[in-house]
């Protein structure tokens, strides 16, 4: 040990310029150092925003992103039932379907992945601008757990101006879902969402690479507002196994949190629609055979919840028991057959109800 | 303050800015000393007290070894400044002490111990104010040789005392109660609920190999209270080193400091290189290895083999893009600070890692306890023994936990073993020849290069079980290629894997091609401003999510 030297090579000292720099040369060289590093920074972003989000998206969460801009187009002439929910929606209703059970109507799925009543709460006054007849909320029997906030997830709904079509009163405290950093995240100005999305291309990049190399999504279906299902098999045997048990233990570990943060939520967004002159439908969604005992009882809390608020106006659906094991794709989404029965299980509930 | 943060950026420029338009050596001085305390006490302005205490121990020691006698004046200053300390040492909830000058609020403290009253305050100024001053006197009237191992032994006592209690105190009780415990014990030690201040380690060290050099005879001590106070605080290496000797710095300060558009350019290019290795290396890595080598039980060999080797790239260009922006900013001011990091994973031997790894620690060590011991000149057995015991205090000196100890006495182990092949192969010349050869070579690099990175793991993991599934998964492949969900998205593999080649390409052409801030320094002006363009615009896209701390912060 005591061989060590220091090593220092010759090469990595200072050059040895023997001219002193003027005041002109050193100011000119930090402007240089700051400066075009700044302006290559300044491109990035240009390119990001100008270019790379609007061609290639934000990935998984690009759909959010387009939801806004579809929110401020052309929508189809009234009456329009607007569907939300989370991926049970999005795989389960199709519009075309529930047009044709109930003429007259017509019908959107803005069905989200993994979304919750909070995201709901933050989209609902662009819809609502909107003026829909109905507002249709999937809810499944732990519908009223509001998740961890995903950061990601504000930022796409910040970068699609959700939070300009709210009312001026609004505040964090209605929002028992977030937390000071979703917030902030959500509220943030429009570079700062784009800051945030500086990687976004890649996940654009590799969403779009994997609907090419995997069979089992159907079609890019971002921007797809009547059947925008993308799961194409089913799965059985141990892996439907596998996935029950795994929906049996997020339940349960909503049940064992004793969170009731979301039940206030229900009650909230059916007075906004109420208010813009729309009805809200409370869609209880298909549940599988296989955790239809587990969930019966929180299932059948919330359906008595969801009637007393709606009894102040607006219908409750419930569809729990709609679907036979045959008609799911995994523990929880609906396949083509499952599809077809639950809207039109939805078509017959609207029909008839034309404003 | 992070190096990688616009506040930085900003307080560079306002010193670079500074540094041009004041002439004066001591304006520089004061100028780069209250920039230092800006950078230092950006992070907890409390801590401040610890840097004013070791300036002003050191100080004081390094005269008194030298004979050199205080006047009343400097004593009064001494003073004052120890009274800053003792109120920064407080914790004081400031806008509490000005508008009603009562201490129940002092509640600003983040560890444990409140103060109730005056009568603590006071006590803690009285401590600061009047037990140094009484000490100096009491020194004063030894005999020369007691007085010069008086200021020594306070010096180092001052120093160890405050990285024992601030680093190690935790440690100590924790294991003290285990001990406890173990015996049948039940003890109930007090808690020490203290922060680690940042980069406590470094300075410390540093401000030890001034008095221990001045007492060694091999160093002046220095008259003036501005230059040293600078050496403890320089704010480029402040926090994670290169843990500076007295004889590199010192003699910079003697002269003004003036900056040339060339040192700028230079030290800008390695300042340069050093932010790209933190933001698009290190901090690129750093999901998978947290996610993999967090819980590393039941993940399969290949996926422990590859965080293993992101966290070798990751430690690697998170500890030496610090010391290259380091280096960089002072190469700016026109002072350069030696190397730290020689290309170490091209090592064929594990002494020659050490000799490439961290420099400035090993060489401290090597100069400050490993020579003390003995070094090698009492015999083979006590030479092993001095080596072991110095990588087991180096392993240490890395973190208050027992997988420290651990990659410290495997080190040790190491360097044994290859003192000892060294020399049986020495005695062998056909083999010396073969392991010689280029086949030989690679050999060795790829022995030297598996047991670093076993030693890696030991760093790395500090949980006792999830070090030994982490081991074993590491040194028996499993052969199971099913990867398990690690939460991270998609694209964090595919960009640590990315970031992984760009790495093994980039550092393998610096090491036999040529090092890349000279590269950068000998392009063309044309060409260098397309390149900074072109690095900003990589920057921006590669810039993590949030500022992540270097990770020898924490050391």
């Amino acid at each position: 040990m005591n061989n060590f030297t220091k090593s220092e090579p010759n090469a990595s000292a200072p050059p040895s310029h023997d001219v002193s720099a003027t005041g002109s040369r050193c100011w000119f060289a930090l402007v240089a150092f700051v400066g075009l590093p700044s302006a290559g920074a300044w491109c990035a972003f240009l390119l990001l925003s100008e270019v790379l989000i609007p061609t290639v998206g934000l990935g998984e969460l690009d759909r959010i992103r387009l939801l806004g801009d579809h929110l401020r187009s052309d929508l189809p002439a009234p009456p329009l039932a607007m569907c939300w929910g989370n991926s049970i929606v999005r795989e389960g209703i199709d519009a075309a379907i529930v047009e044709n059970q109930a003429p007259g109507w017509r019908a959107e799925n803005y069905g989200l992945s993994a979304a919750d009543l909070t995201e709901l709460q933050i989209a609902l006054p662009a819809m609502l601008a909107r003026k829909p007849s109905a507002v249709v909320i999937g809810l499944t029997p732990w519908g009223t757990r509001l998740k961890e906030p995903d950061i990601g997830k504000m930022h796409a709904y910040g970068l699609a101006r959700f939070p300009r079509d709210w009312p001026a009163n609004w505040e964090k405290e209605q929002f028992p879902g977030l937390d000071s950093e979703s917030w902030a995240a959500l509220r943030a100005d429009t570079n700062e969402h784009l800051i945030f999305f500086r990687r976004a291309p890649l996940d654009g990049l590799d969403y779009a690479a994997r609907v090419l190399i995997r069979g089992d999504r159907g079609k890019n279906s971002g921007r797809e507002w009547s059947a925008p299902y993308e799961m194409q098999r089913s799965i059985g045997g141990e892996r439907l196994a596998r996935h029950v048990e795994v929906i049996q233990e997020e339940v349960q570990a909503f049940l064992n949190s004793e969170d009731r943060r979301g039940e206030v939520v229900p009650r909230f967004l059916a007075d906004e629609i109420r208010s813009a002159g729309s009805e809200p439908v409370f869609l209880l969604l298909p549940v599988h055979p296989l955790l239809q005992d587990f969930t019966e009882d929180l299932g059948t809390r919330l359906h008595q919840h969801v009637e007393e608020v709606a009894s102040h106006g607006g219908v409750v659906a419930d569809a729990r028991h709609l679907l036979e094991a045959e008609a799911f794709a995994d523990a929880v989404h609906p396949n083509a057959e499952g599809r077809a029965t639950l809207s039109r299980f939805l078509g017959t509930v609207l029909n008839g109800r034309t404003r | 303050m992070l190096f990688q943060s616009f506040e930085f950026l900003l307080l560079l420029l306002v010193v670079l800015g500074l540094l041009h338009v004041l002439r004066r050596r001591a304006s520089q001085h004061s100028m780069l000393l209250a920039a230092s305390y800006v950078f230092y006490g950006w992070w907890d302005v409390r801590f401040l007290f610890l840097l004013l205490l070791s300036t002003v121990v050191d100080y004081t020691a390094a005269l008194g070894i030298n004979g050199v006698r205080l006047n009343w004046r400097q004593r009064w200053r001494m003073s004052v400044i120890l009274l800053a300390a003792g109120f920064l040492c407080l914790g004081v909830n400031w806008s509490s002490v000005f508008e009603a000058w009562h201490t129940s609020s002092l509640t600003a403290f983040e560890w444990r111990p409140t103060w109730n009253g005056w009568r603590e305050v006071l006590g803690m100024v009285m401590l600061f104010t009047c037990a140094g001053p009484f000490l100096y006197e009491v020194y004063q009237h030894l005999a020369p040789s007691a007085r010069r191992t008086a200021f020594l032994v306070t010096s180092l006592a001052t120093n160890l005392g405050i990285l024992g209690a601030f680093k190690y105190g935790n440690f100590f009780l924790d294991n003290l109660q285990g001990f406890g415990g173990w015996l049948g014990h039940s003890w109930h030690l007090p808690a020490w609920h203290v922060i680690l201040p940042v980069g406590i380690s470094f300075y410390t060290f540093q401000t030890m190999s001034y008095t221990i050099d001045v007492y060694r005879g091999q160093l002046e001590a220095e008259r003036s209270l501005l230059r040293v106070a600078l050496y403890v605080a320089y704010f480029p290496q402040l926090v994670a080193g290169p843990i500076l000797r007295p004889q590199q710095f010192l003699p910079a300060l003697r002269v003004p400091w003036t900056l040339e558009a060339a040192n700028l350019q230079s030290g800008f290019h390695l300042a340069l290189v050093g932010l790209c290795k933190k933001v698009l290396i290190a901090d690129s890595v750093s999901g998978m290895v947290d996610a993999i080598l967090g819980n590393p039980q039941g993940q399969p060999s290949l996926l422990v083999i590859f965080a293993t080797l992101l966290f070798a790239v990751q430690i690697y260009c998170d500890f030496s893009g610090y010391t290259d922006i380091a280096r960089g900013i002072s190469r700016m001011f026109g002072v350069e600070i030696p190397l730290n990091f020689n290309y170490p994973y091209f090592s064929t031997s594990i002494i020659e890692f050490w000799r490439r790894w961290h420099i400035s620690l090993s060489t401290w060590l090597r100069d400050y306890l490993y020579i003390p011991l003995g070094g090698n000149r009492l015999g083979s057995s006590r030479t092993y023994t001095n080596l072991l015991i110095t990588m087991i205090l180096g392993g240490l000196w890395h973190g208050a936990s027992w997988n420290f100890v651990l990659w410290g006495a495997y080190q040790g182990v190491l360097l044994c073993l290859n003192r000892i092949l060294r020399a049986f192969v020495e005695r062998v010349p056909g083999l010396q020849r073969f392991l010689e050869s280029r086949f030989g070579t690679l050999l060795r690099w790829c022995v030297t290069t598996y047991l670093v990175m076993l030693g890696w793991l030991i760093f790395r993991v500090t949980s006792w079980p999830d070090l030994v599934a982490a081991l074993r998964a590491f040194v028996v492949f499993d052969g199971r290629l099913q990867a398990t969900a690690l939460g991270l998205g998609n694209t964090a593999p595919v960009l640590a894997l990315l970031a992984l080649l760009v790495f093994a390409m980039l550092h393998t052409f610096g090491h036999f091609v040529r090092r890349w801030p000279e590269l950068l320094d000998a392009t063309p002006k044309p060409i260098l401003a397309i390149l900074y363009f072109l690095i900003g615009m990589v920057l921006f896209y590669g810039w993590p999510g949030a500022n992540e701390p270097f990770i020898y912060f924490q050391f």
